[in-house]
């Protein structure tokens, strides 16, 4: 009867559990699932979790031109790490000063910051300073360059330093430790997990990056991952459009366009599955800055 | 503090100086270059088609052409950027992605009707209603690119289910008259939709594009009154159709939880559908669906300025040489040599002409643009391979045979009504769609109207008719 009793409460959350991943993992399953089906297939009888013909039409259509597409990998992942890796830098080293107890304009300084998660100039402004006074455009260090500071993440990052014993720096002070040496051989160290989290966060933001390749970038070599792939939906488009080719529509109409889709969102996202697992032992500490700790 | 803001201010003037004095540089002597924003894929081989176009332009105009292309998936975001910016842009393509009527508004365009008057050749070449098109308010800033005009409201039936049935096409004078082949075709072909309803539009598609229903308002295009739109009763007659239809089950029965028909459309679910009619348009439904179709008119041809600002040529607000942009538009209307050279590329380079003297494109040749009507009179450019002979003779036969009406070109402004205009909207939305057939259109149709007649639709079709008066008075 006891044992019983014990099990029950089990048995729900693992029910419960199951269900949630299900639901969480079921649709990606789904889009792996139909990027592999054959496009009659699925016109016929709509999407199936188990492909009944095994088909890779819409990868051979994404990887038609592979210089393209592995162009854009090369391009998106270059700045995504580079983006990543400075922001980091920079963010900590405002977020270590900010973070230091005797430092005179501290409330000045955070309001500059502050100030810049509340104003901005809009889009028009914007673009007019990336393209006609910063000479951005067309530069693959437009999408690493503006953004770089995230305030929201240098007040995360603040919280956390905050949160390191006093003590620690003071005694790296009276050993005649320096300020760079504090902070690269104690601070950082001891804030990996807000670290990651920012790092992670940073560079999947750069890595889901359309918006500025849109906007700034007309050089096809320097297009991101996820502004391509959006560029080649819309090219089949645009030759639709096409009607006095007649052998063209032809041709257009054979080639695999819900496939397409989803092979393209597996084609994104499958790098970012296998960066993930690699921060998350960090993840749920980073996430909790500015609780109470032991 | 003020010290700071008196520096920041110096700095921003400093820097702002030295961005106009550099744009100001250049010397006077040089041959002028005419900047021209398209749409699409940039072709590799541009550059050589570019030198090609300067051979011809140079001799004839006075300048030189660059013709930039950004992408279709960026190009509606970056022109309303270019134009905010104030971009020194001579020409650029105005249409579906670009709207003519925002272009004006925002400021992006530059009037050009006293430099239309210096080119007699491209006026005489093109027909009233080109011209008549890129007036706003009374001022011209665009050229449209001539090509199909006229459409006519008209049902498709694939032609094996029509022939299996015997349907006689000249016996279908409207909808209704269909309803024994889909009675047919649900006893025969239960595997297809007899009609396939929704999609774009308002429910007035069969009748006229400019039944605004998201206004409420309608405008009778051969009077020039303005009326309520759900008074009509052709409004409510096809509402009540449609209705019938799902009941009968010519309609699918799941059609308000479908938000994508194009891949039913593909698999030929769809024995019928509606949509406009043109020159070709049979063949090019073939080439898509795979099936022979074919073609019912539901009315007579009407050329219609919305469909015409859908592809144009725009002057650009910064340009330095509105006469010269003028000037090159006129060359793409009425020099073909240029037109099928920057539509095609160079003969022998990127593409041959076959015995019957029509374009084969070169393989890989690094110069396909396609969709010849973005770059001007669509009807200078060489045919291509498969097109029928005499295609652009019979589409000119058939806009010439078509009519405008007294409210060609006509464009409504909501800025005084927007309040109202947005609740009306609000109302329709609310409801459910009156193209579907799948809710009980009887039952709501009187709460329905009444709610929109209290959004305020008075005051909208009160300020509407104002604008067509004088619209009208003006013409």
């Amino acid at each position: 009867m006891k044992k019983k009793q014990k099990y029950i409460p089990q048995i729900i959350l693992n029910i419960l559990f199951i269900v949630l991943s299900s639901l969480i993992i079921l649709p990606f399953l789904l889009v792996v699932a139909v990027s592999l089906s054959n496009e009659r297939d699925i016109l016929e009888y709509g999407y199936k979790l188990i492909p009944m013909n095994i088909d890779f039409a819409a990868y051979k259509y994404v990887f038609d031109n592979p210089t393209t597409i592995l162009n854009a990998y090369k391009v998106t992942a270059i700045f995504s790490i580079v983006s990543m890796v400075l922001s980091v830098l920079f963010m900590a080293m405002i977020a270590f000063v900010l973070s230091k107890r005797d430092l005179k304009g501290k409330s000045q300084m955070s309001f500059f910051l502050y100030f810049t998660m509340l104003f901005n100039g809009g889009l028009v402004p914007t673009y007019i300073l990336i393209t006609q006074y910063l000479h951005l455009g067309d530069n693959i260090w437009v999408y690493i360059l503006p953004g770089l500071i995230s305030p929201w993440y240098v007040f995360m990052m603040r919280t956390f330093f905050t949160g390191i014993p006093y003590e620690i720096t003071e005694a790296a002070v009276i050993d005649g430790s320096s300020e760079y040496r504090i902070f690269l051989t104690i601070i950082l160290p001891l804030s990996k997990p807000v670290l990651a989290t920012v790092a992670l966060f940073t560079f999947l933001a750069k890595w889901n990056d359309w918006n500025t390749s849109m906007l700034y970038i007309n050089n096809s070599k320097l297009f991101s991952l996820q502004y391509m792939l959006q560029r080649i939906l819309k090219n089949i488009e645009l030759l639709q459009m096409d009607t006095s080719n007649l052998n063209l529509l032809k041709a257009l109409s054979e080639i695999p366009s819900e496939t397409v889709r989803m092979a393209m969102a597996v084609v994104v996202a499958g790098p970012v599955l296998v960066v993930f697992p690699f921060f998350q032992k960090y993840f749920v500490k980073g996430l909790t800055v500015g609780s109470v700790k032991g | 503090m003020k010290k700071i803001t008196k520096i920041a201010a110096l700095a921003l003037a400093a820097v702002m100086s030295i961005g106009l004095s550099s744009c100001s540089k250049g010397n006077s002597d040089e041959i002028p270059t005419l900047k021209w924003y398209m749409f699409g894929e940039t072709p590799q081989d541009l550059a050589s088609v570019m030198e090609a176009a300067n051979e011809i332009l140079v001799p004839k105009i006075g300048a030189k052409l660059n013709m930039v292309y950004i992408d279709d998936a960026a190009y509606s975001e970056r022109m309303k950027m270019n134009m905010a910016s104030g971009d020194d842009y001579d020409l650029c393509f105005i249409g579906y992605n670009n709207p003519y009527v925002n272009a004006v508004t925002n400021g992006g365009l530059y009037p050009i009707s006293e430099y239309l008057e210096d080119c007699p050749a491209l006026t005489e070449s093109l027909p009233d209603f080109i011209l008549e098109c890129g007036k706003y308010q009374g001022e011209t800033y665009a050229v449209a690119n001539y090509q199909i005009a006229a459409t006519v409201p008209a049902i498709y039936i694939y032609k094996d289910l029509a022939d299996e049935y015997g349907l006689k096409a000249d016996e279908v004078k409207e909808l209704r008259d269909l309803e024994p082949f889909y009675d047919w075709l649900k006893e025969k072909h239960p595997e297809v939709y007899p009609f396939r309803t929704g999609g774009g539009g308002g429910i007035g598609d069969t009748e006229t594009e400019d039944v605004s229903i998201s206004n409420g308002v309608v405008w009778d295009h051969e009077t020039g009154k303005v009326e309520f739109a759900f008074d009509r009763d052709n409004t409510q007659a096809e509402a009540l159709l449609m209705r019938e239809w799902y009941e009968k089950g010519y309609i699918r029965q799941d059609i308000s939880l479908v938000t994508d028909q194009t891949s039913d459309e593909k698999a030929g679910k769809y024995a019928s559908w509606r949509a406009i009619w043109k020159p070709g348009a049979e063949a090019e439904y073939e080439a898509v669906r795979g099936r022979p179709v074919i073609c019912i008119k539901l009315g007579t041809g009407k050329i219609q300025a919305k469909s015409l600002r859908d592809t144009m040529i725009g002057v650009g607000a910064n340009t330095k040489h509105p006469e010269l942009a003028v000037k090159f538009i006129e060359q793409m209307n009425t020099n073909k040599d240029l037109y099928n050279l920057i539509a095609f590329g160079i003969e022998g380079k990127h593409y041959d002409l076959n015995e019957e003297g029509k374009v084969v494109y070169r393989e890989n040749s690094g110069y396909e643009p396609g969709n010849t009507w973005r770059f001007g009179n669509q009807f200078n450019a060489l045919l291509l391979e498969g097109q029928e002979d005499g295609i652009w003779e019979e589409t000119i036969a058939f806009n010439e045979s078509s009519e405008t009406d007294a409210l060609f070109g006509f464009t409504f402004s909501n800025e005084k009504v927007k309040t109202e205009v947005s609740q009306i909207s609000q109302v329709i939305q609310k409801h459910p769609s009156l193209k579907t057939g799948a809710e009980p259109v009887e039952a709501y149709w009187d709460s329905m109207i009444q709610e929109i007649k209290n959004a305020g639709v008075d005051k909208v079709i009160a300020e509407a008719q104002a604008q067509v008066d004088e619209f009208l008075a003006t013409k």
